[in-house]
């Protein structure tokens, strides 16, 4: 008995030797995060996690802030933004540690971290500085939750459309305007579809595979604004008109005119939109940011000029609305030792410091930005390759973006619209009996989270 | 020495010998395991730590059997379970058979047949989703020049969908067993064959008297390893499918999955997880205790 | 004699028909390596080509030199994963082969029901585990330390059924000749029983390997600093918002083959050269 009791103990001192050896090997770099003395005063280390891979971007800010302030140095830590990246980020939220700033992209995560009281409110900083929201980034285009201001977003994400111009040319079509609706989209894309099999070319493609926000979704978002799953009652809004409207044309283009790239295909192979634009089997594709794809001529090589299109709305007569709008929000981890420096990084990368991301696609939210001069850093060298006039017009376009109010299960409900949308376009399920199944099971789906 | 000293020194030495992997086990691998089940009584966002912990008691374990993706996700496992595993055991025994034996270059068809095994589950999607394009993909290419008009979807399709998983899981994990199995066909001694021999025993009787019987303790662990692996299948389903088309792939380690992270339920994925558990205990202890009579009459 | 030749020629035509067989067979199973070949010398633009293209019509080197010579440092994920696959490998060897020796071969008081145990926590699924494992490993201190990964690593229940399972197969007149010769246990379990289940080791090492070197989720949520990460987070460097470039990550999954497929060939020989001195003796 003795002996076993001799061992229990040996146990628990070999474990706890082992954990202070684990801990002090990590001292050093944790200690780092903190704050450190030197000579000349302190140097505040802050850590900031972001979704751009580090070298698309985030390498040259960060460069660009620390040789200006030796005395605040900041670190990026890169996660991806998916569900294991967005995990991470969340584990180290809830630990405090190794996180200073973070830059969120989807409302509802956002919401959510704000609910469980991990985001500082930055009104006291806000107020402070006199920093004025409105004269930066329009007041409107940042959301007041709980009445208080929680982020600040860097990038304004205009949706949009790529179209290759030379293909319309050839057919004889003029560009579409700025107004154009989805089904001025469908028409032009069934003019675009040519050959068969191997030779195929389609009019339109969309990326189903990887995008989190369904084809129906973004069709709806444009008529109805963020929250178009739901009634004013709450309950949910498959029995509207539009969406019978949105998938009587998705199925349209799909299953009678067959000029978007096929469901089947591209949820199998998951083809790379960009490469499909080059190698011009898609004459339109969805998604404004692979231009920064199409620029680069090295990985992308083709010779036909691009043009840029914001995203078609339902109806023309009605309000319409290009998405979800501003992105990368901006904020501070409630656990942060070092708010004020975070705030005034914060301040200068949603402001002047957001230079080096534009190179790559991203539109800076921030009002004083030129517009030539985003689109300039956007298309890069190869200009003659883009339709300058449209891309103007697309980055100083005055959008409706929306901010999603309502979020009750929203992440159940884009699965169950995924789903039902598949027996709909694979399994010709009426349209009719999708929605009516659509209406019932999201009705309880909504139920069960209130 | 007296007896009994004799038996409790065996009995030290035996916790000693179990010590170092039981004390890893016990503090990082219990412990997560028991905060698990508590979760599953509760309704729990992290984030907020634990005062966002809300106890709801068996809530979970009811709304499990009132879920439709979990049912269906439930029954598309078993029907993965009960078709993979023994497809790749007939495959794998008669393969490992002829490569510890009897063909030219074994060790590089060995370590092609093990090639699956190896590769990042990333890349094994992208290629599997290449080849079962339904449109231009190498085997829908195949099947129409063998003059098949109207080949099958695949992944594309609610019924296809299934079996092409299936044909990934066989494919993925053959090079699994056939390792574990060239193991265990190495470690019949030799001359329990030459003895046979000498018996006038030809190859059949050799392989059913001798190889089988000597290789229950393998086949016994690859049973209880393959069953536990493709129930808990995750991989090819998050990379390729993502349960689709119409939730006809989803499976069991996958709804966890998106519940925990995606709709970030914990408690509800912690609940499905200790189904999980004790669906894959019970089959376990069967089959251990099959193993055990045949140890017993051995 | 013309019999004789008969037979060689019978016998070595039913080789090469069944040599032929198990090559058409692996030619399947190469699909993935013959893809990430080709792959790893194509443009982006030629990735998803449509018919596939074996053949890279564009060939480049420049995906080689962008992974090994461009933005992201991945030697020092290469070394990383290097470094916590050996640590982990040989910790487990050890750590379950004696837990295997003693489920196998001693009698003590607990023992079936301790190894359900262990069989038990194989049946939870890991993903679910993550976040109570994050929250033990924080307040451990754990976090953001490559400890994160080995330790659990090295406490692998599979290896030690494994291990147990091959144990079992030996006679237990070994452990009676042993302790005749005066041998105690330690000595019998590591120079009598360990070298007669070589196979067993040798499937441990391989597999082991294998296991950590393709771990992600672990590594993923429990190391934050760019200079910890192994090589599949370093992969995820290839992948952004807009897509994943596939090209790069078939050309840096391709190069983490080298280290397994190196294992694999060295672990094989050794069982080759190992079964000859191993036969048991009537």
């Amino acid at each position: 008995m003795k002996k076993r009791l001799g061992l229990v103990l040996l146990s628990v001192l070999v474990m706890a030797m082992l954990t202070t050896a684990c801990s002090g090997s990590n001292g050093n770099d944790s200690g780092n995060a903190t704050t450190n003395k030197n000579n000349n005063g302190e140097v505040v280390r802050l850590k900031i996690w972001g979704g751009t891979p580090e070298e698309n971007g985030p390498k040259q800010v960060v460069e660009n802030w620390n040789a200006q302030n030796p005395n605040i140095q900041v670190e990026y830590v890169r996660f991806v933004n998916d569900d294991a990246g967005n995990t991470k980020l969340d584990t180290a939220l809830y630990s405090g540690k190794d996180v200073d700033i973070f830059i969120g992209y989807t409302p509802t995560l956002r919401n959510k971290r704000i609910d469980a009281g991990v985001v500082e409110p930055l009104d006291a900083y806000i107020n402070g500085d006199s920093f004025d929201l409105d004269k930066n980034f329009g007041s409107d285009n940042i959301e007041v939750i709980d009445d208080h201001i929680y982020y600040i977003p860097a990038q304004k994400a205009i949706d949009g459309i790529l179209i290759n111009k030379t293909m319309l040319d050839e057919i004889g079509e003029p560009l579409p305007s700025a107004d154009w609706t989805w089904g001025d989209l469908a028409d032009l894309s069934k003019k675009l579809t040519t050959g068969e099999g191997a030779n195929k070319r389609y009019g339109f493609m969309f990326d189903y595979a990887t995008t989190t926000i369904s084809f129906e979704q973004y069709m709806a978002m444009s008529e109805v604004g963020a929250d178009y799953y739901y009634n004013a009652d709450g309950s949910s809004s498959f029995d509207q008109s539009y969406w019978k409207e949105i998938y009587a044309l998705h199925q349209r283009m799909q299953n009678v005119d067959g000029s978007v790239y096929p469901y089947g295909d591209v949820v199998t192979a998951k083809p790379s939109l960009a490469q499909e634009f080059v190698n011009e089997k898609a004459a339109m594709i969805f998604g404004s940011f692979h231009i920064r794809s199409v620029k680069d001529l090295e990985n992308y090589p083709h010779d036909f000029v691009t043009a840029v299109l914001p995203i078609p709305t339902l109806n023309k007569d009605t309000k319409s609305y290009n998405g979800f709008g501003m992105q990368d929000f901006l904020s501070i981890s409630k656990n942060s030792q070092n708010k004020d420096a975070a705030w005034e990084f914060i301040k200068w990368y949603s402001t002047e410091g957001y230079s080096p991301m534009v190179d790559f696609g991203r539109v800076p939210s921030w009002k004083d930005y030129d517009v030539t001069k985003i689109v300039e850093q956007t298309v890069g060298e190869n200009a003659h390759l883009f339709d300058i006039d449209s891309m103007k017009a697309f980055y100083s376009g005055n959008y409706n973006f929306s901010f999603p109010k309502n979020n009750t299960a929203r992440s159940e409900l884009d699965k169950l619209i995924k789903e039902e949308t598949e027996q709909l376009i694979l399994n010709d399920k009426s349209i009719d009996d999708t929605l009516a199944s659509l209406k019932e099971r999201a009705d309880k789906l909504i139920g069960e989270r209130k | 020495m007296l007896p009994w000293y004799n038996k409790n020194k065996e009995q030290l030495t035996g916790y000693l010998f179990i010590l170092p992997n039981m004390l890893g086990l016990i503090c990082l691998t219990f412990i997560p395991i028991l905060f698990s089940a508590f979760l599953s009584f509760t309704e729990w966002n992290f984030l907020g730590g634990f005062k966002a912990l809300k106890w709801i008691g068996l809530d979970n374990y009811f709304a499990m059997f009132e879920d439709p993706w979990f049912l269906k996700s439930l029954r598309n496992n078993f029907i993965y379970v009960a078709i993979t595993v023994p497809l790749i055991m007939l495959f794998a025994l008669p393969i490992a058979l002829i490569l510890n034996s009897k063909v030219y270059w074994k060790n590089l068809i060995r370590m092609m047949i093990f090639m699956p095994y190896v590769s990042s589950a990333v890349i094994v999607a992208v290629v599997w989703g290449l080849l079962y394009r339904p449109s231009e993909g190498l085997i829908n290419s195949f099947l129409r020049d063998l003059g098949l008009v109207n080949p099958p979807g695949w992944i594309a399709s609610t019924t296809w969908a299934l079996p092409a998983v299936i044909i990934i899981g066989v494919w993925g994990l053959i090079g699994y067993t056939m390792i574990l199995y060239l193991a265990g066909l190495q470690g019949i001694p030799r001359d329990l064959y030459e003895a046979a021999e000498v018996d006038g025993a030809n190859s059949m009787k050799k392989l059913l008297y001798i190889t089988v019987p000597m290789l229950r303790p393998t086949t016994f662990f690859i049973m209880v390893t393959l069953i536990i692996t493709t129930f808990q299948v995750f991989g090819t389903i998050f990379m390729l499918t993502q349960g689709g088309p119409a939730g006809s792939t989803s499976m069991l380690a996958y709804y966890i999955y998106i519940t925990a992270f995606n709709f970030h339920k914990f408690g509800y994925s912690s609940a499905m997880s200790w189904f999980l558990f004790l669906m894959l205990f019970i089959v376990t202890f069967f089959q251990w205790r099959q193993q055990k009579k045949w140890a017993n009459d051995f | 004699m013309e019999r004789v030749q008969a037979r060689v020629w019978r016998v070595r035509t039913a080789k090469g028909m069944l040599t032929f067989v198990m090559l058409l067979l692996s030619l399947i199973m190469i699909i993935p390596f013959a893809w990430m070949l080709s792959t790893s010398f194509k443009i982006a633009a030629d990735v998803f080509v449509y018919p596939m293209e074996w053949v890279p019509k564009r060939p480049t080197l420049a995906n080689y030199i962008e992974v090994w010579a461009g933005k992201y440092p991945f030697y020092t994920y290469y070394w990383n994963s290097i470094k916590l696959t050996f640590i982990t490998v040989i910790g487990t060897l050890m750590t379950s082969s004696m837990a295997g020796y003693a489920f196998a071969k001693l009698q003590f008081k607990g023992k079936e029901a301790l190894f359900l145990l262990y069989l038990a926590t194989l049946m939870v699924p890991n993903q679910v585990l993550l976040i109570p494992r994050y929250i033990l490993f924080d307040t451990l201190d754990l976090v953001n330390t490559h400890w994160a990964i080995i330790l659990p690593g090295i406490t692998n229940v599979v290896s030690t059924f494994l291990m147990r399972q091959f144990y079992q197969t030996v006679p237990n007149d070994y452990i009676e000749a042993a302790k005749l010769d005066g041998a105690g246990h330690f000595y019998t379990y590591s120079r009598v029983l360990t070298p007669l289940v070589k196979p067993a080791v040798v499937t441990v090492i391989i597999l082991n390997f294998i296991w950590h070197w393709n771990e992600f989720e672990s590594p993923l949520i429990f190391l934050h600093d760019k200079s910890l990460y192994t090589i599949p987070l370093g992969i995820t460097n290839y992948t952004d918002e807009f897509g994943t470039h596939y090209s790069l990550v078939a050309t840096a999954a391709l190069c983490a083959l080298v280290p397994m497929i190196t294992i694999y060939l060295i672990c094989q020989k050794w069982i080759v050269e190992g079964i000859m001195s191993s036969g048991v003796k009537g």
